[in-house]
């Protein structure tokens, strides 16, 4: 108002205004600053604002593609794990794209300095190179690691380590400096890393195997039984004559493994049966030992003591656990305390006795198998 | 004289015109509407073009989720009638396709997805499947695994056409808001066959 009343004392006095005056009065015109001042910083804050906005809408979706990055390295990581676990390898397929460590539980890399991992493939696929982090740079890092635990707070199975000894579990991080303008403004203030120009968004995702137990049926398998020799005549496994009452044992040749192999460090059980009798048909009375080796006779098992004490022959069976190792080679034993009876009444007095085991076969217990699958635990 | 008095009209028709535009100049009645008015264009501008980022990045967010998932299912996702069997690729391209109708909320001819799957080492999708017709529909870059003699790969791609909700237009031609944009995102996953 000051203004334009000095304005109309002028016109009002009809005073002779010069331009130069006139203009100069025109600059001493204050009037609407304020107005205008306060539009410019409204105009200024909201810019920011909206700007600030607008850099947290772009490192949003930055974020999402982390995460899809990361969950994509972390789901080929684990094919990789499924695959080992699968074929009880310690190695990915192709060995130059091995990440699995030949012992032990936990390996960690990252794609910057070693990029030949499925991870780092699978990462660069959905848009992550992984050239490392600059600082205030727009530039991304991945890495990852094996462990033998799964994440915290998730309800997986409690599997440590597979079959073969490969760390189960995997994780995967996805980190990217994005570029923004205003936010970083904030971001600094906040204390973010590296937040001039760029604010830092990260994907992580846990993944790994997860199995589940099933329990599979007892395998038995025939090993070397008695056969038919080219006479005619029955022979067994192992067989010993004892000619005076006394102790004998004879030891069968090492067993060859049955067809089916059976897996090392099973734990399987041997039965084995036989006949005792006294050649002249006498009666026999005392025990009979059969043992079991499941390594080539360094070990001997008890399969069983029998005690025999009828006329004639006398049925042996019995049944031994014992853990095979790779030999799979397993061997019988037959120990006997036998005192010989009477003479019975078809043969003389015969001063003998004999012992033999006629067949045996293993049981492979039907224990708990895992199928495996990959899961991913945890993506954020 | 009569030189003076002209000399005097001449210069009162100059200091006339001099306070006109003074009086004009200074006038401050309506000049608090006319800034106002000006820089509230320069805001609703502003806040429109706010608002259509916020609309694209939501659709971003959701295109990226529908062809995550898809893919997941893809290298993951086992047909519960045939045990360990893998979906079909029909079927991780319906998964994006619920995706996208049930969260983002576009209509069926504003979006496409394309899903597609390669055999154990082949050198181009061995199977492909386009589950919305647009003219947006494309399949994703072919890329190999690094271990395809014992692994496939999937991939999905989502596109969307985005037409801004808010636009504005100078004279009815010259948007000044954002044109319509055509985003997609691909997703590559791992699968054991």
């Amino acid at each position: 108002m000051a203004c334009c009343d000095k304005t109309r004392s002028l016109h009002n006095g009809k005073t002779s205004l010069h331009s130069h005056s006139s203009w100069k009065a025109l600059h001493r015109c204050e009037s609407g600053q304020t107005l205008t001042v306060w539009l410019t910083a409204i105009m200024v804050m909201s810019s920011v604002l909206m700007g600030s906005a607008y850099d947290m809408s772009v490192a949003w979706v930055h974020k999402q593609w982390a995460d899809t990055a990361a969950e994509a390295a972390c789901t080929a990581g684990g094919m990789d794990l499924l695959y080992a676990a699968n074929h009880s390898t310690r190695s990915t397929p192709i060995s130059a794209y091995n990440f699995i460590p030949s012992s032990g539980y936990t390996a960690s890399g990252d794609c910057s300095t070693s990029s030949s991992s499925s991870m780092c493939y699978y990462a660069k696929l959905n848009g992550y190179a992984s050239g490392g982090l600059i600082s205030n740079a727009a530039s991304n890092d991945v890495s990852w690691s094996l462990s033998q635990s799964p994440p915290a707070n998730t309800n997986s199975s409690t599997l440590t380590y597979t079959s073969n000894n490969v760390a189960p579990y995997i994780s995967v991080a996805v980190t990217e400096n994005v570029p923004v303008t205003f936010m970083g403004i904030f971001a600094h203030l906040l204390g973010m890393p590296n937040a001039w120009n760029t604010i830092q968004v990260a994907g992580h995702c846990n993944c790994g195997l997860e199995g589940t137990a099933t329990t599979g049926s007892p395998q038995t398998i025939a090993i070397n039984a008695g056969i038919i020799d080219r006479f005619g005549d029955f022979e067994p496994i192992a067989a010993v004559t004892c000619w005076s009452n006394s102790s004998c044992s004879v030891a069968s040749s090492p067993l060859t493994g049955p067809n089916n192999p059976v897996p090392p460090n099973s734990v399987v059980t041997v039965t084995a049966s036989g006949t005792a009798r006294g050649q002249g048909g006498e009666s026999i009375s005392g025990s009979v030992d059969m043992e079991v080796s499941c390594n080539g006779g360094s070990t001997w098992n008890s399969v069983d003591t029998v005690h025999v004490n009828v006329l004639g022959s006398s049925p042996l069976i019995g049944n031994a656990t014992c853990t095979v190792s790779n030999t799979n080679q397993i061997e019988l034993r037959v120990t006997a305390n036998l005192t010989l009876g009477s003479a019975g009444p078809i043969f003389p007095t015969g001063n003998s006795f004999s012992v033999q085991i006629n067949g045996a076969s293993i049981t492979i217990p039907g224990g708990s198998t895992t199928s495996l699958h990959v899961t991913s635990f945890q993506n954020d | 004289m009569g030189a003076r008095q002209e000399i005097t009209t001449r210069s009162s028709i100059r200091t006339d015109h001099t306070a006109i535009a003074a009086r004009f100049a200074c006038d401050v009645r309506g000049q608090a509407l006319i800034e106002t008015a000006l820089f509230s264009m320069v805001l609703v501008l502003m806040l429109a073009m706010a608002a259509n980022f916020a609309y694209v990045a939501y659709i971003a967010a959701g295109i990226t989720s529908a062809s995550r998932q898809a893919s997941v299912y893809a290298a993951q996702g086992q047909q519960a009638t045939a045990g360990n069997a893998l979906p079909a690729v029909s079927a991780a391209c319906s998964i994006a396709a619920n995706e996208v109708n049930g969260w983002i909320g576009l209509s069926s001819t504003n979006w496409s997805a394309y899903a597609a799957s390669a055999a154990i080492s082949g050198s181009s999708w061995a199977n492909s499947s386009s589950c919305a017709g647009n003219s947006y529909s494309n399949a994703p870059a072919f890329n190999a695994d690094p271990e395809s003699a014992y692994f496939t790969i999937n991939a999905v791609k989502v596109s969307a056409a985005l037409n801004p909700p808010i636009a504005f237009k100078l004279f009815g031609k010259l948007s000044l808001t954002l044109p319509t944009t055509i985003y997609g995102r691909s997703v590559y996953m791992r699968q054991l066959n």
